[in-house]
């Protein structure tokens, strides 16, 4: 028995095969108030060189770095003082002392 | 807008992977870490002299008295300038500043300002906790650690310079009291660079071209 001669049969069978799966395929509905659009997408891992790896770990561990390094400066930056003159001039006096 | 490439330059370069790792989560720590992590004992045996390390017994002369006395010192100098194996037509001396007795000097504060009632015990104790945590500009804090018995400090503004040979290599292991870690010696040039170099000083610098 040929295949040609009994298409009508098989692409039948094939339509109704394919038609049950047919609903992964179908756009969802999205209720736009509860989605948050501030969620940044990613792409999926296996794809190496698109735009969203500009970002590799290397240079995410770089600017994880920088970021320490300004709060750590900003640490001190923001709170230091100079000396009370004062202070200096009990330091010129004393100054054998306090070794 | 600056690259990644560029901004590369600007972190440590020198360190293996652990060390920087280590460097890193110290920095990220300060300031709840000043103590005894400023210091190292893998180089205490060293015979060369390394910038920011604890020397006994240094030469000093406190201006205008012109008496020689010795103290202990810090050496303000970069490493490479007064490393004895870089031979120079013209070696560079080496720099430090005398290391103080924290606890001696805030006795001398109370004695001076507290006893004869000009300050408040009050404002002594939170000048020196400003100390302890590193607030004021030109004083770099010592905690006690290593073979420094005291907390102690350093003023930037009270150097002194000696030739950089005047120790010869056994006399370098012998008086050497601390050498900082990684995370101490940042944080020392850091504070080091804000005093001498920082930038704001409020001063117009006209130059001749511009009221002439």
């Amino acid at each position: 028995m040929l295949l040609p001669q009994f298409r009508n049969l098989v692409g039948s069978a094939v339509t109704a095969g394919v038609l049950c799966y047919s609903y992964l395929g179908a756009p969802t509905t999205i209720n736009l108030d509860t989605v948050n659009t501030n969620i940044q997408i990613s792409a999926p891992k296996e794809i190496k060189y698109d735009y969203y790896q500009i970002i590799n770990s290397d240079r995410a561990v770089m600017l994880e770095q920088i970021d320490i390094i300004h709060k750590f400066a900003s640490s001190i930056l923001d709170n230091i003082k100079d000396l009370d003159p004062e202070f200096s001039k009990t330091v010129d006096e004393n100054f054998w002392d306090l070794i | 807008m600056i690259s990644f490439e560029e901004i590369k330059k600007y972190l440590p370069q020198h360190l293996s992977s652990t060390a920087e790792q280590e460097l890193f989560n110290e920095l990220k720590a300060f300031p709840h870490n000043i103590d005894q992590r400023i210091y190292t004992a893998y180089l205490h045996n060293h015979t060369n002299l390394f910038q920011g390390d604890g020397i006994q017994n240094l030469l000093y002369i406190h201006f205008p008295d012109t008496n020689v006395g010795q103290v202990p010192g810090m050496i303000l100098s970069n490493t490479c300038d007064i490393d004895q194996s870089n031979k120079r037509l013209m070696p560079l001396r080496m720099v430090y500043a005398p290391i103080i007795n924290l606890g001696k000097y805030e006795q001398s504060l109370i004695k001076s300002h507290v006893d004869t009632g000009q300050r408040s015990i009050e404002s002594i104790n939170s000048h020196i906790a400003d100390i302890r945590k590193q607030h004021i500009s030109h004083i770099f804090y010592l905690p006690k650690g290593g073979q420094l018995e005291n907390d102690s400090i350093v003023f930037f503004d009270r150097i002194n310079n000696c030739p950089s040979n005047l120790l010869d290599e056994k006399s370098v292991i012998h008086q050497r009291i601390f050498t900082l870690s990684d995370y101490g010696f940042y944080l020392f040039l850091f504070k080091l660079s804000v005093h001498f170099t920082r930038i704001r000083d409020g001063v117009s610098r006209t130059s001749f071209r511009s009221y002439n």
